[in-house]
């Protein structure tokens, strides 16, 4: 009998913001493959993402869902909902403008949606159930970490919980929300097996969390080469001279501010560089403001935003693709630049970094080793040639396939 | 009635610092490039685990034994250099210099920098690299080397015979069976059309000590001084060449292991078997030659495929090994004894093998030997390839200079050539302003 699974997400392409997304995208299609049912469960917006195969159903949620089976009027929120906003209110510090930019990030309006998001998903589930007859649910990140403790407890089954970060990821350790992390630990504690995205974040929610070893597997993200090899050549973009790499969310997690403090002695010694900043996040006006004042705005292009489509361009006028992250769980986009067979510096504090060898380790605080790497790569031919080769070669034995495979020999482990 | 012929090899190479591009740079290059408290670090280690511990304990046999217990040694310039600089280290040569008046223990020569120096095409500086040896072996030890042994026992028809005509008797290598094809190691053999005598090493009995001593694996284990005596005592042939680190002893197989119990008990069990003797290298190659090998490609006693790519196996090491070359020649154009110096050491092997990558070939992340704490042989490269770099571009600031100055020399001495700077107009301006005050 083929296994059923609730899987509660919170973005799937075309609506995506990082690799979770992306995650759940090609593990329920690889699941789908494989003969699993899979209902995934996400927030509901204007368009219903299309399903990545006919075994994977999408199920939307809001309020319709429901569609009468429920009266609203009778519910509250429940404690969780107002303790959303007792929190909120105790991070409003008259220190405006961090607190202007943190409620970008972090508004009201999305804690408010996280919350009224797990508490209809746990209730859908117990609905579904009941047609569905599902064998496990899994929840991917805190963000769904309530509903998924919830709907395991209502329908008796087991909770796979994935972490993709931790709080302690997503705020460099700096000033991590309470009430996140008692939610994150709340899912390792109930989840009946965790799996985490790398053995870094598999030993950080151990020793945070409290949790055994033993009850967390690693299972690595995967990459679609596909999406991301492009033939495309610098010159069709009109660049001469070398280019190095930053892409991904300007946020503290990322470390954008170590690249660019790294940009600047690499110009010190080699002025015809030009980097590349691509992405979107809080830290942008910061780091316009810091190429100013290191004097180096010319040689520094941001992009802003770069759609999926394009994103192949991005990669292939790159000569080093840099990740100086602070704290990073996977680092997917180490493996994309891979496949293009571009030289990566990936921070040592970074889980993909544990399981490749064609990739050059900094520390993200160096920013003087960043810059003599980067310049090595660019001096030493034989050094870009074998990174690179090597790079292309170590990145095909990443697959989606493989991602879904060992997820499911944790589905497997937990049915007896 | 086959003669042990036991030779041991003892080196530490000169570690690099961590170089970066960003430093300020000092006038000393050898301060510069060299991490000395690196080394000092694991020098003393290595002199209190092993060096100071198996050196007394063989002295101690030889002496128990004296004429039947013998052995042969070579010993790196870089070692000797280290070891005079520390207390451990002067007591250490003491020992050697003792072993050596007991007549038991002969001295081999190899190249001074443990180097690869014999794989360049020019071998200018691998013959004096040698030369640097004898005459350090002769100051210390006061003998004359007369075999020769390349770093890692590298061997070619070409190297045998660049060896053959600098005057050894002899010289070792590996005796692996795709080079020796039907022929026993057990035998002296002579290079290809040539007279000079080899000795291959028997890897099998030599590895049962050097490599799995202490290998619980191993069906064998654990391996006593007698099993082993008797393991000898029954092999065919004329000699039995045991050839292995020094580092064996403490280092490779720590103290716990047996490994020198295991050491104090072999000459006696050995020289209880009737059939068994100890010889030196040249006492060895008293044996009539049997055969020529030929062997037209690069021979090591490393790793499975017994050739030199443990040093040369990627690109990054042969880009390393170029340049090496590349700041030779520019290195001997300047006749600088302090910057030949410089130039040497950072030949020693050691640096190009920091950067092999053969172990990720079986799957293995970050599975590499590596003294310099948790850098990737990519690290290992850049490091190198930066302190390359600027030896190189030293040099050419140095060329630059020195061309000046000829230049200077030449367009001066080409002026007298062609002018009677007496007669010049500008000297009899001078000389008429002079005269009429």
């Amino acid at each position: 009998m083929a296994l059923k699974i609730a899987m509660l997400g919170w973005e799937f392409p075309p609506f995506i913001s990082g690799g979770l997304g992306v995650h759940c995208f090609e593990l329920t299609k690889a699941l789908g493959q494989r003969g699993v049912l899979v209902d995934f469960y996400m927030p509901k917006s204007q368009t219903v993402p299309e399903s990545p195969h006919p075994n994977v159903k999408i199920i939307p949620v809001d309020y319709s869902s429901f569609e009468g089976e429920i009266d609203f009027h009778d519910i509250e929120f429940g404690p969780y909902y107002k303790f959303l906003k007792t929190s909120r209110s105790q991070t409003a510090t008259p220190d405006s403008d961090f607190v202007e930019t943190e409620s970008e990030s972090y508004g009201l309006n999305f804690f408010e949606a996280v919350g009224r998001y797990n508490f209809l998903v746990a209730k859908l589930v117990e609905i579904m159930h009941k047609k569905r007859h599902y064998d496990l649910v899994h929840a991917h990140d805190w963000i769904t970490a309530k509903a998924g403790i919830s709907a395991s407890k209502k329908i008796g089954k087991k909770l796979i919980f994935t972490f993709h970060s931790t709080e302690f990821d997503r705020t460099a350790s700096l000033s991590p929300f309470d009430w996140i992390l008692e939610i994150e630990s709340q899912a390792a504690k109930n989840a009946s097996h965790i799996i985490a995205v790398s053995n870094m974040t598999r030993m950080q929610v151990s020793e945070k969390f409290q949790v055994s070893q033993n009850k967390i597997s690693v299972v690595y993200n995967g990459v679609d080469p596909s999406k991301f090899k492009s033939q495309a050549k610098k010159e069709h973009f009109g660049i001469t001279g070398p280019v190095v790499l930053f892409h991904g969310r300007l946020s503290i997690q990322k470390g954008p501010d170590f690249f660019l403090k790294a940009a600047k002695r690499v110009l010190e010694l080699k002025p015809d560089v030009r980097f590349i900043i691509s992405g979107k996040g809080d830290m942008l006006p910061q780091l316009l403001s810091e190429s100013i004042s290191l004097g180096i705005m010319d040689k520094v292009t941001f992009t802003g935003y770069i759609s999926d489509d394009h994103l192949p361009y991005l990669y292939s006028v790159a000569d080093v693709y840099v990740l100086p992250s602070v704290s990073e769980p996977f680092g997917l986009t180490v493996l994309e630049a891979m496949v293009n067979g571009v030289p990566a510096i990936v921070s040592k504090s970074c889980g993909v970094s544990e399981i490749i060898n064609h990739c050059l380790r900094v520390d993200f605080w160096d920013v003087d080793e960043m810059a003599s790497k980067i310049l090595a790569i660019l001096k030493y031919t034989e050094l870009k040639e074998m990174l690179s080769d090597g790079a292309r070669a170590e990145a095909s034995h990443f697959s989606w396939s493989k991602t879904a495979n060992e997820t499911l020999l944790v589905y497997n482990k937990n049915m007896s | 009635m086959p003669s042990i012929c036991l030779y041991f090899h003892i080196h530490q190479p000169r570690r690099l610092k961590k170089y970066s591009l960003f430093h300020l740079k000092q006038n000393d290059l050898e301060a510069e490039y060299i991490n000395d408290s690196m080394n000092r670090h694991y020098f003393e280690k290595a002199a209190e685990k092993c060096y100071t511990p198996a050196l007394k304990l063989l002295l101690r046999l030889v002496l128990e034994n004296y004429g039947k217990f013998k052995f042969s040694l070579s010993i790196t310039g870089t070692f000797l250099e280290q070891a005079k600089k520390s207390k451990s280290g002067r007591e250490i040569i003491d020992t050697l210099k003792q072993l050596s008046q007991t007549n038991c223990v002969e001295f081999l020569d190899e190249t001074y920098y443990h180097s690869l120096s014999s794989l360049y095409i020019d071998k200018t500086e691998f013959i004096s690299q040698v030369k640097k040896h004898t005459s350090l072996i002769q100051e210390l030890f006061g003998q004359t080397p007369k075999v020769f042994r390349n770093t890692e026992l590298i061997y070619s028809n070409e190297i045998a015979s660049v060896v053959e005509s600098m005057g050894y008797t002899g010289i070792l290598t590996e005796g692996i069976e795709h080079v020796l094809g039907w022929k026993s190691p057990n035998y002296v053999y002579k290079n290809l059309n040539g007279n000079l005598k080899v000795l291959l090493r028997n890897y099998k009995l030599s590895d049962d000590v050097g490599y799995r001593f202490s290998a619980k694996w191993w069906p064998d284990w654990p391996l006593t001084a007698d099993k082993y005596a008797s393991w000898l005592s029954s092999t065919q042939g004329d000699i039995i060449n045991l050839f292995m680190d020094f580092e064996t002893f403490g280092e490779h197989h720590w103290k716990g292991t047996g490994i020198f119990d295991f050491l104090a008990h072999f000459p006696k069990e050995a020289l209880n078997c009737q059939n068994l003797s100890f010889k030196t290298v040249s006492e060895t190659l008293q044996n009539e030659a049997k055969d020529q090998i030929d062997v037209p490609y690069n021979l090591s006693w490393a790793d499975m495929e017994r050739d030199v790519s443990a040093w040369l196996g990627n690109k990054l090491q042969a880009a390393c090994f170029f340049k090496l070359q590349q700041i030779g020649e520019k290195t001997s154009q300047l006749n600088n004894e302090n910057l030949s110096h410089v130039f040497r050491l950072l030949q020693t092997s050691d640096h190009l093998y920091y950067i092999c990558t053969k172990s990720w070939a079986d799957g293995d992340v970050h599975k590499h030997f590596s003294p310099y704490k948790e850098n990737t042989p990519y690290d290992n490269f850049i490091n190198y390839m930066n302190i390359l770099r600027d030896f190189e571009m030293h040099l050419d600031q140095k060329l630059l200079e020195k061309e000046k100055e000829q230049n200077t020399i030449y367009s001066f001495q080409k002026m007298l050539k062609t002018k009677n700077i007496f007669e010049s107009a500008s000297f009899s301006a001078l000389a008429a302003s002079r005269r009429s005050p």
